[in-house]
């Protein structure tokens, strides 16, 4: 872990906690069942890993809804990165350039998301939306993580 | 023009190439995605959630509950919702007056809403997950003849609270029945069908659907709990902790 105090890294923890953390990747479709599977399945891994690192969108918005579905989780283990925006709803009338602006949006902040955190996570987990996940998926590959697909 | 599906299914099997590991929904090679199934390096069968068997319990014994057939999932085609209005409208014309829940949204949902007095049914939009317990106690039979499935979270929260499901021959949906013992998998998604499996069932004595009730439930207890889910998941970590060693 970082000690701000001194500014040093002590390797050994940091390791230790990177290869106890897995980082699941979720794309934010609009369905809000999809987050409750998303809940069901870091409530599971909580108790699996050291940290828990939630990268999606949204899910910050939702987590009133979602306490329930987190009733049984380690919530001290779980960290949650929100890019801020989910695709619309496919009965929306969302013009199509305006769809297509969120979609690159949603892109542009996993690889955000994945620049700032890599160092923090050895494991990846691609959850909902595998389709879209291709460009996050050889990014993470290049970066050398081990990824699992749901 | 390339068909849609056909570019997100290409999407899809690359980033199954990519994965070290592909977590499916079961051990049974013929009931798997075939995608996966083709282009995964390894597959681990973990990938049964885990119920709040607590939260999703049976209050309500078979004869206590006041709608005979439920639908609940997204109002679309690919849900078999066609075949399903048609199938109790099959029932209705044999002299069956089943009382029937529908419950979801969709493209479809105000075609259902159309329905809604012919099919004698009480027809919900989206209901929130923290009030699904009360929904599925009021239940008997639940049916679900997607086209398209893997083993959805619905058909197991419907067995934690005791309902029969009846189910079309996709995904791992019949795994779960086969393994339940509770009632039957659809010969195929057609009106015929699923009318001759709910007759079948809606003429069982309360007894027997009870047991078949108690059966789903105890499938849950012994394969879903959370503590299980941890265990499977377990299996999982050490696999990839075994991987980064062997590199």
């Amino acid at each position: 872990m970082r000690d701000f105090n001194s500014g040093t890294m002590y390797d050994y923890n940091t390791r230790f906690v990177a290869e106890n953390t897995i980082a699941v990747f979720s794309f934010p479709l609009p369905s809000p069942t999809n987050y409750s599977l998303l809940a069901n399945l870091v409530t599971i891994l909580s108790h699996v890993y050291h940290r828990v690192i939630i990268v999606t969108g949204n899910f910050v918005k939702q987590l009133p809804f979602l306490m329930d579905d987190l009733r049984l989780s380690n919530k001290k283990r779980v960290l949650v990165y929100d890019i801020g925006c989910k695709l619309p709803q496919r009965s929306d009338k969302t013009p199509l350039f305006k769809k297509l602006f969120i979609y690159i949006k949603i892109h542009i902040g996993f690889k955000v998301a994945i620049i700032r955190l890599h160092s923090d996570f050895r494991t990846a987990l691609l959850f909902i939306g595998l389709p879209h996940m291709f460009p996050i998926a050889l990014i993470l590959k290049l970066l050398r993580k081990k990824i699992v697909v749901y | 023009m390339i068909p849609k599906t056909k570019i997100s299914d290409v999407g899809y099997m690359f980033v199954i190439k990519l994965a070290d590991v592909v977590i499916t929904e079961i051990a049974v090679p013929s009931l798997e995605d075939p995608i996966k199934l083709k282009h995964a390096k390894m597959r681990l069968p973990i990938a049964l959630r885990y119920i709040d068997t607590e939260k999703f319990k049976v209050n309500k014994p078979i004869e206590e509950r006041e709608y005979d057939i439920g639908f609940i999932g997204r109002f679309e085609p690919e849900k078999g919702l066609y075949e399903f209005i048609a199938a109790i409208l099959m029932l209705r014309t044999k002299g069956y007056n089943p009382r029937v829940l529908m419950a979801g949204g969709g493209s479809l949902f105000s075609l259902a809403k159309k329905y809604e007095s012919k099919l004698n049914a009480t027809i919900l939009s989206y209901v929130p997950h923290n009030r699904m317990p009360e929904l599925y106690n009021n239940i008997k039979i639940l049916v679900l003849p997607s086209k398209k499935e893997g083993v959805p979270t619905v058909l197991l929260e419907a067995l934690a609270c005791g309902i029969i499901p009846v189910v079309s021959r996709v995904g791992g949906m019949p795994w779960v029945i086969q393994r339940a013992k509770v009632s039957t998998v659809l010969e195929s998604v057609s009106p015929e069908s699923i009318s001759k499996a709910l007759e079948r069932l809606l003429n069982l004595p309360h007894k027997i659907l009870n047991e078949m009730s108690w059966n789903g439930r105890k499938f849950v207890e012994n394969y879903l709990t959370l503590d299980k889910a941890i265990v499977r998941y377990n299996i999982l970590k050490k696999l990839l902790t075994s991987l980064a060693r062997q590199k």
